[in-house]
């Protein structure tokens, strides 16, 4: 409903009005005729399709037994008259986009009742940015005939286009005029625009359809390739990538190259992110040293990452394991160290948990239980006293874990020399641990 | 909202997604039997004054430009209190999702997107609107892939009052220029600084600047140096890179001196493109 909101600005009664459409402020063409269902066909069918030149249709309106249409504006300058003035490389430019549209249009399906034939050289005209529009449309369109005669259009536009860069001077359009059959018409577009270019791949392809989505999926050809794997760069569909950190790769890449997909996570990743990538890469053992050395950057990535639920969670599993530990306190210094290490064994693997997305159900079940097995395996062996050097080891290792893990909390910058100390002393613990225990 | 009719001519369809000034679904117009876009102003335009001004702007901005790689506005109108703008839906969604999914373009189908934005940019230009903030995500996609620049909400019109305080910033960290991270005068050059960063990501697969919080970001694009594309993709022609490194230059002095400059470079590299290829 647009005509209580358009003022008209010339007086004049007709079928091509200019407009000004109050609600954008801008000058808009009207078209009036008769209302006819074909012709209101045809402009529903130039408003949904993207063609090229099409003017851009606003609205339409029945009013009065007539059928009003707000489209673009019609522009003044036609495009023979602004080609006339421009410099011979922007001719053939120009040219050349009209006759990659009129090729857009000879393969185009309209609807099953009408077709779009050419309109002559004089309908074409150029938008103040150069664009080249075909007003009115639909004036264009008409009821299928036979197939024999349905470029013939087209062929008078081709050869009205021919004498017109001949009239210019374009010299290497070198067609053989008589020889233009309607079948052939495409190549011999393509032919003229080819002479048209210096090169094959000179401007106007910008107005050529681009397939964005015309890969296939190396795996399933009958799928688009939507996704291009990070690693290896071809394309795949949903079904063949994962999403690594928000990232495809395929899953070919994944089972074979592990180290092109590592390398590609460190190259991406944030710092904090990387020592996650890391610490889930990594053996077991570098876990512990991991979190000893990084621990500021693993320990700011959990509270990064984790959701206040998933981080209640986090603390109430580690309390639940300390509290397992301390259940087997039998009051000496071994039950102190047993209860330290099964917490912080228990912290370091439900952190995993968490952190890591572990999608399999089995090393969840492990991370879940290794805590309460080692510490009960442990305490089961005949003789675990012997234990006593890898328990210290444990044992200094929740304690520096813990120590990290307030270090943290209180936001304590800790200098590196500091971090290297810690570390000599904790092997030096292990081996006083070992030596001192039997004599114990 | 959805399946209520606004004003009896629109159709409310789906939600297409909601943006800083408003949401957006997608439509059924009737007298035209098309899809269309239509844009949902959130905050009560009487409790906010700018906003609504801002949203004037936008479909102002846009109805005065017409051209086939920016969003067309349909109609700007009112429905129960709110104000809507109708506007061409583009289906293909943007190129912010196609990076998503392919993370990079083709040389040549990054060549083509570059230009129609050139040519999208040179128009908004010569009718006197800056965009100020250009980024994949209001780069969409239309029926045959071909971009439509949108979003034209925080646009600098040159004869329109400004709606921002000197030495305000607007925009969008990843994609902003120096002198808009520091809040000073724009003009055309500050897109094409945008469209440069834009067009970095889509040749490399990466931003040019890249932090974890925006103050280090903005830093990045006032001092920093980008590196070159080509350490990132080897298969980027030398040209390129030197189109897109002058988009990037600091200085707006360094840097193309409008759209049409631009657009006359990539034709020319387009022309011999073939030369590049083989030698």
């Amino acid at each position: 409903m647009f005509l209580d909101r358009v003022k008209f600005i010339d007086g004049q009664e007709g079928e091509h009005r200019e407009v000004l459409f109050l609600p954008l402020n801008c000058t808009l063409s009207c078209y009036c005729f008769p209302i006819n269902e074909d012709r209101k066909e045809m402009v529903q069918t130039c408003a949904r399709q993207v063609m090229p030149f099409f003017p851009f249709v606003f609205d339409l309106e029945e009013k009065e037994n007539n059928l009003f249409v707000l489209t673009e504006m019609t522009p003044s300058v036609s495009l023979a008259e602004n080609v006339q003035e421009l410099p011979e490389t922007k001719k053939r430019y120009m040219i050349t986009k009209m006759m990659q549209g009129i090729r857009g249009w000879l393969g185009y399906e309209v609807s099953p009742h009408w077709r779009l034939c050419a309109p002559a050289l004089d309908d074409f005209y150029t938008t103040p940015q150069g664009e080249i529009v075909c007003p009115a449309v639909w004036r264009f369109f008409q009821k299928r005939m036979a197939e024999d005669d349905q470029n013939q259009g087209y062929i008078s536009l081709l050869l009205e286009v021919l004498q017109w860069c001949d009239k210019m001077g374009l010299p290497s359009l070198s067609l053989r005029k008589g020889d233009i059959q309607p079948e052939n018409l495409t190549s011999y577009i393509d032919e003229m625009i080819e002479n048209l270019m210096t090169t094959d791949s000179e401007v106007p392809e910008a107005e050529q359809t681009i397939h964005l989505d015309r890969h296939e999926c190396v795996n399933h050809g009958d799928r688009k390739g939507e996704f291009r794997c990070r690693v290896c760069a071809r394309f795949f569909c949903f079904e063949c990538i994962m999403m690594v950190y928000e990232q495809p790769v395929c899953n070919q890449c994944l089972k074979n190259e592990p180290d092109k997909v590592r390398s590609f996570v460190e190259e991406i990743m944030p710092s904090s992110g990387r020592t996650q990538y890391n610490l889930w890469n990594k053996s077991f053992v570098f876990h512990f040293f991991s979190a000893l050395l990084f621990s500021k950057e693993s320990l700011s990535s959990i509270f990064e990452n984790m959701s206040f639920k998933e981080m209640g969670i986090f603390f109430m599993v580690y309390v639940l394991a300390m509290f397992l530990g301390f259940s087997r306190m039998d009051f000496t210094v071994l039950g102190g160290v047993l209860a330290w290490q099964s917490g912080g064994i228990g912290l370091f693997f439900i952190a995993s948990l968490l952190l890591f997305n572990f999608d399999n159900p089995l090393q969840i079940l492990f991370a879940m239980l290794f805590p309460l097995m080692s510490t009960s395996i442990l305490l089961s062996l005949p003789g675990y006293f012997y234990m006593a050097p890898l328990l210290y080891a444990g044992f200094i290792w929740s304690g520096l874990l813990t120590v990290n893990f307030l270090i943290y909390a209180l936001k304590i910058e800790i200098p590196e020399v500091l971090i290297s100390w810690m570390i000599v002393l904790f092997i030096l613990f292990v081996f006083m641990g070992g030596l001192l225990t039997p004599s114990a | 909202m959805i399946g209520k009719v606004v004003n009896s001519s629109y159709e409310i369809e789906e939600k297409l997604g909601a943006g800083g000034m408003g949401v957006v679904y997608k439509a059924l117009q009737y007298s035209l039997q098309r899809p269309v876009a239509i844009k949902f102003i959130t905050e009560n335009p009487l409790h906010n004054r700018v906003m609504l001004t801002r949203f004037k702007r936008e479909a102002l901005a846009c109805a005065r430009i017409s051209h086939p790689y920016i969003v067309r506005m349909i109609d700007f109108n009112e429905w129960e209190n709110i104000y809507y703008l109708v506007m061409e839906y583009a289906p293909h969604g943007s190129l912010e999702e196609i990076l998503q999914r392919q993370n990079m373009l083709e040389e040549h189908e990054a060549l083509l997107l570059l230009l129609q934005s050139v040519s999208a940019l040179k128009a908004a230009h010569q009718c006197g609107i800056v965009h100020r903030d250009l980024k994949p995500s209001n780069m969409l996609l239309s029926q045959k892939n071909h971009i439509k620049l949108t979003d034209f909400g925080i646009a600098h019109l040159d004869d329109m009052t400004q709606l921002t305080k000197t030495g305000s910033v607007l925009g969008t960290p990843q994609y902003m220029s120096p002198e808009q991270c520091m809040g000073k005068e724009v003009d055309e050059r500050t897109d094409i600084y945008s469209l440069g960063v834009v067009f970095y990501q889509v040749f490399t697969g990466k931003p040019p600047f890249q932090a974890d919080n925006p103050s280090l970001l903005i830093q990045k694009h006032v001092y920093a140096r980008p590196r070159p594309l080509r350490e990132y993709n080897v298969r980027i022609s030398p040209p390129i890179e030197e189109i897109i490194l002058k988009c990037l230059a600091k200085s707006p002095v360094e840097r193309f001196k409008s759209a049409e400059d631009l657009e006359m470079v990539i034709f020319n590299y387009m022309r011999t493109r073939k030369a590049y290829v083989s030698g």
